[in-house]
């Protein structure tokens, strides 16, 4: 399996059969954490968004908006196989 | 006045309309008098409230040739129809008045719990007219005025002013905007602070507040003397809303790490404002971010039944009530002076916020005057013995502190740093920032153009928060703003059709939510109540059956309004301009290199006065205005 850029933190996670394959797109600066695989990043089955982030080396306060499929998600939103996941970053003020 | 104001009350109960009082209370400063103006429905229904009812009155009461700080200002708090209705994030009121910095309109919006207070007092919005002969405080006290000598006030900074007035009334729970010693001597960049926390901070609202020798707005009321046209619908949408709030990413992020997350966000892309503009990349920007500051963060609190709570509180300052930094704060007396102590940077918020200084205003100056020094045209003498350099953030706080007080060279800085630049000479004005005269938030244009559009074309003077930074639109994020008509996702380096056409759509939406009194960190395009929901609160609310269309009809009001007021100052296309460091190259980071093109911007304004209907010098067509129904200014 050709992985790339898991995070020290999830070291001991590893791919089993339940594995998903998952595209991913990341916006503007958060591109930089993409790994070489995007269109087929695998994880393992039952991982969620946050999950992910973990495995990307994405602080959670790094990612103000994810999408899956198209539609809002939250950390706790649990991924499956062939899902579409897109991760904006927020850069506003107040 | 009394028996008055009685009988004007009961006639409007009989036709007392859902959501707001009907009742704006009109306060003449120089005499000591004061009288109701009521409106029809119609009216209601057209001005709404925040800027767009703020600016139907100084339209219409301040003479053009006025100063603004001079007894012809006039000073308007509005709230809105759907202020205080309890729920999360509609509790936002508006402060506006001819702007000290520019000349021309100004306002600022605060959330907090003075807003709703105020209407649940009796009164949607409070119009101050002239000066008071002496210093004063205006208390409301549920639908009776009186307004109280504040002479034993003047000169204490807001805590010690907010603690005297609520022992002196014997209510700790009546809710308070003041002034600090900064207002009352009239430093340009002095804001308005409500319960200490929630500021009023741009466009000098605190100065003109000043002017009029008054110290504080105090208000106390009954939530239960507003009607509601559908409470069971209000209750149920306040339940979907909480609840919507608590699995929305954002909004988790919100009140997680409130703006302090913006930080990093902007140091990784490259555009965090840093040594007053000459960079955007700081060394130390960690120590101000997340990592930094949850080492020194004691909680959170948050404003009117909001249940995103995104304010914070530090334990690195003696008075607690004042809040921690936000973002912009951070960015201010942090990146912008090169100062990564955030220790430092929390006390300069805390002095600011006592003294009741703007902190964009204030850490730009101090900036300003730090790059002054850098290139030799401020000497250590100029500065009071000390030779303030980026990085030094004893020299902040010292400079914080004679801007508040206006001594030595704090009195040029504190007349904003297009008029200290003017007067200090020497080529000053090469390190003065600013657009119309108000020194711009911290946000680089040059890593998202559609903010440059706003720092140009803001009514007030730069401004960051006039539409939505387009950066979070990338990708399946332009699914957020297609409810708005946009379809093709904005990017952040564009400056064309698409970006223009983004950009007026984006204008729309946070000028819609300055009008209602909504809170930009709870509506969409980024936030959880989603369009439907606040039409459908709106109806709740008020009873009028509303639309999209229709809101957004209403923030173009707003936004014409408030160019009416400019463009009978004097002002047009020529004043919406950028300053010189966005149209050089970002020095580094991953943006090396990009500016702003000064042809495409100028093409990008044009393009702007085209779509909204206004011609080539940026005044606003009669057929705009018609269609607005601003008949009136046509």
């Amino acid at each position: 399996v050709n992985q790339t850029k898991r995070s020290p933190e999830i070291s001991g996670y590893f791919l089993n059969e339940e594995s998903i394959g998952i595209k991913l797109q990341l916006e503007s600066f958060l591109a930089k954490y993409a790994p070489d695989n995007p269109d087929n990043y695998l994880l393992p089955g039952g991982a969620t968004l946050g999950d992910l982030l973990n495995h990307l080396g994405l602080g959670e306060d790094q990612v103000m908006l994810a999408f899956v499929n198209g539609r809002m998600a939250t950390l706790q939103t649990r991924l499956a196989d062939k899902d579409s996941v897109s991760l904006c970053p927020y850069i506003c003020g107040g | 006045v009394n028996r008055r104001t009685s009988l004007v009350r009961k006639l409007w109960e009989l036709k007392m309309p859902f959501g707001y009082n009907g009742k704006i209370l009109v306060v003449d400063l120089t005499n000591q008098t004061w009288s109701l103006d009521t409106h029809d429905e119609s009216w209601y229904r057209t001005y709404w409230g925040g800027g767009a009812l703020a600016s139907w009155y100084l339209l219409n009461h301040i003479p053009a040739k006025a100063d603004p700080l001079g007894p012809d200002n006039v000073l308007v708090f509005a709230s809105s129809v759907l202020c205080g209705s309890g729920l999360s994030g509609f509790n936002r009121y508006t402060v506006a008045a001819m702007n000290p910095l520019t000349g021309g309109f100004g306002e600022s919006e605060a959330a907090g719990y003075f807003g709703p207070e105020l209407k649940h007092a009796g009164y949607d919005a409070v119009v101050l007219t002239g000066k008071s002969p002496s210093p004063v405080y205006l208390w409301i006290n549920n639908g009776q005025v009186e307004l109280r000598d504040a002479t034993h006030l003047w000169g204490e900074e807001n805590a010690p002013a907010l603690d005297a007035i609520k022992d002196e009334l014997e209510d700790k729970k009546v809710r308070i905007a003041s002034i600090g010693p900064a207002g009352e001597k009239m430093v340009r960049m002095a804001c308005i602070i409500n319960e200490l926390a929630h500021a009023n901070g741009r466009c000098g609202m605190g100065a003109v507040m000043g002017s009029k020798n008054l110290k504080a707005v105090v208000v106390r009321g009954d939530a239960a003397s507003i009607s509601y046209a559908d409470p069971e619908k209000l209750k149920e949408l306040n339940v979907w809303h909480r609840k919507t709030i608590s699995e929305h990413m954002p909004s988790i992020n919100m009140r997680k790490f409130g703006t302090v997350q913006h930080l990093m966000a902007q140091q990784n892309s490259g555009i965090l404002p840093t040594r007053n503009w000459s960079d955007c990349q700081f060394e130390d920007a960690a120590n101000l971010g997340w990592e930094g500051y949850e080492k020194v963060q004691e909680g959170t609190h948050t404003c009117y039944k909001c249940s995103v709570a995104c304010k914070r509180r530090v334990n690195n300052t003696n008075e607690k009530r004042y809040g921690g930094p936000e973002y912009e704060t951070l960015a201010a007396l942090g990146s912008m002076c090169g100062v990564g102590d955030l220790d430092a940077v929390c006390k300069g918020h805390e002095r600011c916020n006592s003294l009741g200084l703007d902190t964009v205003g204030t850490g730009a100056a101090v900036a300003f005057a730090m790059e002054l020094a850098e290139k030799g045209i401020l000497s250590a003498s100029d500065l009071g013995g000390r030779q303030v350099k980026f990085g030094d953030g004893q020299g902040m706080l010292e400079l914080v502190e004679i801007i508040g007080a206006r001594e030595g060279i704090g009195d040029i800085l504190a007349q904003g740093v297009k008029r200290a630049a003017d007067a200090i000479g020497k080529g000053a004005d090469e390190y003065a920032f600013h657009v119309k005269g108000q020194e711009p938030a911290f946000h680089d244009p040059r890593g998202k153009t559609g903010v440059g559009l706003g720092f140009a074309l803001s009514p007030t003077g730069a401004d960051h928060i006039e539409a939505p930074h387009e950066v979070p639109f990338q990708g399946e994020g332009v699914k957020l703003v297609n409810p708005l008509g946009i379809v093709v996702a904005p990017k952040a380096l564009d400056s064309g059709p698409d970006k223009v056409r983004y950009f007026i759509a984006g204008e729309k939406t946070w000028a819609m939510n300055n009008t209602l009194g909504l809170c930009n960190f709870v509506v969409a395009p980024l936030f959880s109540m989603t369009y439907d929901k606040l039409c459908q609160a709106v109806e709740a609310i008020t009873g009028w059956r509303t639309s999209l269309h229709e809101l957004m009809l209403v923030a173009e009001r707003s936004i014409v309004l408030a160019r009416m007021f400019n463009v009978r100052q004097g002002m047009d296309s020529k004043d919406d301009k950028l300053f010189r460091r966005m149209f050089e190259p970002l020095p580094e980071g991953v943006l090396k290199g990009a500016a702003i093109d000064r042809e495409e911007f100028q093409k990008a304004l044009e393009m702007y006065y085209a779509m909204m209907n206004w011609d080539e010098k940026g005044v606003p067509a009669k057929g705009a205005l018609y269609n607005l129904s601003l008949d009136w200014l046509a």
